[in-house]
């Protein structure tokens, strides 16, 4: 830090606490203006290799009521001794001081001769001095350019529009994030809010040692700690995240930054004892000091930065990209309102730059205490907030839970049609992923809403902190949330654009060396564009990279950035069973509906009703042939019978026949077949799921036990004879309708056999031995068992009634032994 | 009947009988013949529908971006009360409303919870089954916290839905008892027979049985230890045939049920026997007319013809009850007496006014028992028949 510099801070250190003085500090009003800082070096002539720097400080509005110019000059010299500068005085009305009636422009020069490089690193600790002052004086704006051979850059720093927190004192603190860590390439991170929530400890009055206390010091000294955790907590990540890193700034009184002697080591030997201000170890923290500032940057440096040592080891080289930094403000300041003159601030200041090492560790314990409740307090926030997204997690997956249980628990299908044409889904698996998404994005951005306090808060909080100014003091601790000022963005791309055509109307020439002047080429248009517009300075090759990369994602509004980053969220959960999910998926292939696969469908339906009828018929000729046998009439008669509508009347109005004939074998091959096999042969193959679904027919004919039993119509021991026996002749009949019904893929045939054979009884083998007519009988049960068997393969072969719905379940099974499909 | 024990001689009855062809004839004279049964209950698949037409809704909301919230009731305020004398406490037609936000992380968890309960209450109505509310509470004790929590999201949802809660297919186990000349079968079957005996049967659930009693009062005990008292003094069947019955202490729904469907079916006069106390005269108001928190239902359950049989406060003068057995009355007696004096339906209850302005000026209050300093069963032996035989009810 060379002359430049430090005349610069003196300079307008020196002019903020006579700002500050004048304007009505104890109404807590934030300074406001426009500063113009303008440093033009040219190739020296007394000195080889040395620029000819002159510097210029104007103001660009009104700024000060009745500055004494001549006692201001004079004290300023004073203070910038040892420094080769010529300083200079001129106004517009320069010549009559005491004439200025509080409405003046100004301006001062002075010159300096320094090497190119030290100009270079002179300009960036100026602007992080800005930079700094800023944050704590966002109406205040400055305009820094620096000219080196005729070759221009110009940079504004000002932070108008952006949220603060009102601190009161006329100070007051931005809240956006981005100025104090470098802002990951969202995304691939979980939103979070974008700004940080201060929360301000307790002032404790700092002890002055003895060999100090000579100065004149009126009053005591009071330090106030702000701590903020930055990021803010993730509004959708469920644990803490680490501390990686601890940034500490520190401001003097008036909210002037306190410039320590050095920037490359720790400045004092209180800080460098990390254990000094915080006991880490009781946030289980392993605090090493960071000696890598980089002044290139465009956040404001810290004055004392620490990252934390993980214990495990080897992480410790590179800060964790998703830990968090904790922001320690320290504010000293005076303890009464506002007593103190002038020269008496500019006494503190010197003061605490040569002394705060020995103020600070006098005042140790209190220092301390106060900053570990801030920071417990900040903690405890953050903990609350991750509790609270808990909370909100878990409900929401109960009330997404439950609203899935009554949508597939639901049988009117025109609900559940309703319900996933609403989300656009076209199955309820995918129905349940976005009703998850969807309600978390929802409720999400109510969340952030809170956390980026809306306008109508804004009121509230302004109103809040007008009455906070007098008592801030005693508040123990409260967190001030932020007033917003508006639409920041539009107004901070606006400035970009101006200040694109600004730099095209200037003349760019080539820079003499790269090395003196480096923002001047071309390329530094698209660095200056960058979300503050402070990269002028950067090394260009590294700059133009993130230039773009931190333009384009200005572009993004917070809430687009927030959505953007909740629309990655991984989907739901998965919950149906798998036949459930077979048969949805059927649901979706192209011509298998439900009712296809349960063999209601019109492909092939004569063969079908007809072919499987016949076959049964067949196997019933013994029977067949008793019956018209015994039958008194004749077939002509018999004829007659069937075709008369009369005696169909009759029939349909029995209810043992309306049972037997049409309900019974209706309901159910509906359900053992129509319903079950579809459900049975993806699991179990074909062959199986044949043999067991009759085992649950023949199980459903059990009830007639209890039935006989009740009413005792036999022995115990009949009754469950006869009920063995009936199972397994329904078991072989239930076999043989579902190898039907699997052959044929259809019902009907079922049906109509089950039918038949209900009228037909068990064939009455008894009788048939002991009927007169018994050899052709018998030879007729012989021969249509045996043309059954010879036939039942050929007509019941699938090709014959189109193509089997239930092969599409069978390929999704992954069951290929299926020849029936082929 | 068989079963009966000899009651007194019929002229004991005269008095009650005038009093039930008055009850009738005013019930004739309010309007069409008093709706006995007229709480019809809501089909099943209404109540899934309106479930499914909630869901609806909250997925459209959904669809819109909104975050869904649900609107319910305020149930706790006075404001969202009127006065009907023939129903009792009704909730207003435009009352207040609450929302329960999604967004809000104060009322997510009572969101989620409320679409929880409407996804059991949704499995129960379609599998047509019954729960209890602790059975409910039992399959997510760790969700809900605490049974309170779950016995509010169901009058929450039985306000919403406006249906009561047992089409909810939600029961709770009764807490009333009740003896005396009454039959009934239950749901499956059972033949109950409530004969006044040493013990006293548990209110049913279910209160839609068919019941045969030929009982000429019922009398609402409001503690059980004075039920117990008057079943050990032989009470019922000294006076029968008669029914008893008490809730001990504030009723459940279940007897607040049993009683409205006593007089809805027989219409026999109710009267209470409740503490002479703000405690007691408040459970008396709500047999009567019906509480704050269930006004959604009052057409259900409130009983208006309810008359206050005992113990009058100033009864408490005319029997001459010595000081020492009164109990001053406290600051929050003191606070309820004038909140219920306050109430809408005292204005057309004079008689009660009365007695309540004669506790507030004596500032004394008296238990049953207090008339135990008379005789250890002065109460079943002389009060209660006096009482009853002379028309002793406000």
């Amino acid at each position: 830090m060379e002359g430049t510099a430090v005349a610069v801070f003196e300079i307008l250190r020196f002019l903020i606490i006579h700002w500050k003085c004048n304007i009505d500090v104890s109404k807590g009003a934030l300074l406001e203006g426009q500063l113009e800082i303008s440093i033009e070096g040219l190739h020296s002539k007394h000195q080889a290799n040395a620029l000819h720097c002159v510097t210029t400080i104007a103001s660009a509005g009104s700024l000060f009521g009745g500055m004494v110019l001549k006692k201001f000059l004079k004290e300023i010299q004073s203070t910038l001794p040892g420094i080769s500068a010529k300083l200079t005085w001129t106004s517009e009305e320069g010549s009559y001081p005491q004439d200025m009636t509080g409405v003046t422009p100004f301006q001062m020069t002075f010159e300096v001769d320094e090497k190119p490089r030290t100009l270079m690193t002179d300009c960036l600790v100026i602007k992080h001095f800005l930079r700094k002052i800023i944050m704590v004086h966002p109406k205040v704006r400055f305009n820094f350019s620096v000219k080196v051979n005729g070759i221009f850059s110009t940079e504004i720093f000002g932070v108008e529009n952006e949220p603060t927190l009102n601190l009161g004192n006329g100070i007051a603190l931005v809240v956006d994030s981005q100025h104090y860590v470098s802002r990951p390439n969202f995304g691939t991170i979980e939103s979070h809010c974008s700004r940080i929530h201060p929360v301000l400890g307790h002032p404790v009055i700092l002890f002055i040692p003895e060999d100090v206390a000579g100065m004149d010091l009126l009053g005591e000294l009071i330090l106030t700690p702000a701590a903020a955790l930055c990021p803010s907590p993730k509004v959708s990540s469920n644990q803490l995240n680490r501390i990686s890193s601890v940034s500490i700034f520190l401001y003097g009184p008036l909210g002037l930054p306190l410039i320590l002697s050095t920037w490359e080591q720790p400045v004092t030997t209180f800080f460098k004892d990390t254990s000094s201000l915080i006991d880490w170890k009781k946030y289980h923290l392993c605090i090493v000091p960071n000696l890598d500032l980089k002044l290139d940057r465009d956040l404001v440096l810290p004055d004392v930065s620490y990252r934390a040592e993980s214990s495990e080891g080897d992480q410790s080289q590179n800060m964790d990209p998703q830990g968090q930094t904790l922001l320690l403000f320290l504010f000293v300041d005076f303890h009464s309102a506002f007593p103190v003159q002038q020269m008496e601030i500019w006494g503190v200041y010197t003061l605490l730059t040569t002394h705060l090492n020995a103020i600070l560790v006098e005042s140790h314990s209190v220092v301390q205490g106060s900053i570990q409740f801030t920071v417990d307090q900040v903690l405890e926030q953050h903990h609350q907030a991750a509790k609270a997204q808990q909370k909100l997690q878990a409900s929401l997956s109960v009330a997404v839970n439950s609203i899935m249980s009554i949508l597939t628990g639901s049988t009117r299908s025109s609900f559940r049609k309703m319900c996933l044409q609403t989300l656009q889904a076209a199955d309820t698996q995918e129905f349940e992923t976005k009703l998850h998404k969807v309600f978390r994005e929802i409720t999400q951005h109510q969340f952030l809403h809170h956390c980026s306090c809306e306008v109508k808060q804004l009121t509230l909080e302004k109103k809040d902190s007008a009455q906070g100014t007098e008592d801030v003091p005693d508040n123990s601790s409260r967190e001030l949330l932020a007033g917003t000022n508006g639409q920041a963005e539009n107004k901070r791309l606006k400035r970009g654009s101006l200040r694109m055509e600004e730099m095209r109307a200037l003349h760019s020439a080539r820079a003499p060396s790269p090395s003196e002047a480096a923002p001047h080429r071309p390329e530094a248009t698209a660095a200056t564009l960058t979300p503050s517009g402070r990269a002028a300075l950067k090394a260009h090759g590294r700059a133009l990279a993130p230039g773009r990369v931190s333009l384009g994602s200005r572009l993004e509004g917070p809430s687009r950035r927030h959505q953007a980053a909740l629309h990655q969220r991984p989907g739901g959960v998965q919950s149906l069973t798998p036949v459930r999910a077979a048969l949805e998926g059927t649901h979706r292939h192209p011509g298998t509906s439900l009712l296809t696969l349960m063999g209601f469908r019109l492909e092939g339906i004569f063969p079908a009703a007809l072919l499987p009828l016949l076959l049964t018929m067949i196997l019933f000729l013994g029977p067949l042939m008793q019956l018209s046998m015994d039958c008194p009439c004749d077939l002509a008669d018999g004829l007659k019978v069937v075709l008369a509508p009369r005696s169909w009347a009759r029939c349909l109005t029995d209810m043992r026949w309306l049972r037997n004939q049409v309900i019974a074998p209706l309901t159910e091959e509906l359900v053992f077949r129509a319903c079950m096999l579809p459900m049975l042969a993806p699991c179990m193959g074909l062959g199986p799921a044949v043999f067991t679904c009759p085992l649950f027919f023949g199980v459903a004919h059990f009830h007639h036990i209890i039935e006989q039993l009740r009413f005792r119509q036999s022995s115990v021991g009949n009754i469950f004879l006869s009920a063995a026996f009936q199972f397994s002749y329904t078991a072989v009949f239930g076999a043989y309708t579902a190898f039907l019904f699997i052959r044929t893929g259809h019902l009907i045939g079922p049906v109509l056999c089950h039918s038949f054979c209900n009228y037909m009884g068990f064939p009455a083998v008894c009788a048939a031995l002991e009927h007169p007519q018994r050899r052709p009988l018998l030879a007729g049960y012989a021969l249509g068992v045996g043309l059954f068997l010879l036939l039942l393969q050929p007509l019941t072969d699938p090709k014959l009634y189109g193509s089997l719905p239930l092969c599409v379940l069978l390929e999704r099974a992954g069951d290929s032994e299926a020849p029936l499909c082929s | 009947m068989a079963f009966a024990p000899m009651g007194p001689e019929a002229s004991f009855f005269e008095v009650l009988d005038r009093h039930r062809e008055s009850l009738l004839a005013a019930l004739r004279r309010g309007g069409q013949e008093p709706r006995s049964g007229g709480s019809r209950l809501a089909s099943s698949s209404e109540v899934l529908v309106s479930i499914e037409n909630i869901i609806q809704d909250i997925i459209t909301s959904l669809a819109r971006n909104e975050a869904p919230a649900f609107t319910i009731d305020n149930r706790s305020s006075w404001e969202n009360i009127k006065f009907e004398d023939s129903v009792g406490l009704q909730m207003v037609s435009h009352c207040t409303t609450r929302k329960i936000k999604s967004d809000s992380p104060k009322s997510v968890k009572k969101f989620a919870l409320i679409l929880k309960i409407l996804s059991m209450i949704y499995k129960l109505v379609q599998s047509n089954t019954y729960a209890t509310k602790r059975d409910i509470y039992y399959t997510d004790s760790q969700l809900f916290g605490n049974q309170t929590v779950v016995d509010n999201i169901i009058n929450d949802i039985s306000c919403m839905l406006k249906v009561s809660r047992r089409s909810l297919h939600i029961l709770s186990t009764s807490k009333g008892l009740i003896a005396g000349n009454l039959r009934y079968i239950e749901e499956d079957g059972t033949k109950v027979n409530c004969t006044c005996g040493a013990t006293a049967v548990a209110v049913p659930s279910n209160i839609q049985g068919i019941r045969i009693t030929d009982a000429k009062f019922v009398l609402i005990v409001e503690k059980d230890a004075t039920f117990q008292r008057l079943l050990d003094d032989n009470f019922c069947n000294k006076l029968s045939p008669c029914i008893m019955i008490t809730g001990k202490g504030v009723p459940d729904l279940n007897t607040r049920l049993l009683v409205r469907k006593l007089w809805d079916t027989f219409h026999v006069p109710v009267f209470t026997l409740v503490d002479a106390d703000p405690h007691g005269i408040e459970i008396m108001c709500i047999y009567k007319y019906g509480s704050m928190s269930m006004s959604f239902e009052a057409h259900r359950l409130t009983v208006p013809a309810i008359r206050w049989l005992g113990l009058l406060p100033s009864d408490l003068k005319r029997l001459n009850v010595p000081k020492d057995s009164l109990i001053p009355l406290t600051n929050r007696d003191q606070m309820k007496l004038d909140s219920i004096l306050r109430r809408p339906y005292v204005t057309c209850q004079p008689f009660w006014r009365k007695e309540m302005e004669i506790m507030a000026d004596s500032k004394m209050k008296a238990e049953i028992q207090a008339l135990t300093f008379l005789s250890s069963d002065y109460l079943s032996r002389v009060y209660l028949p006096n009482k009853l035989k002379f028309g002793g009810w406000i």
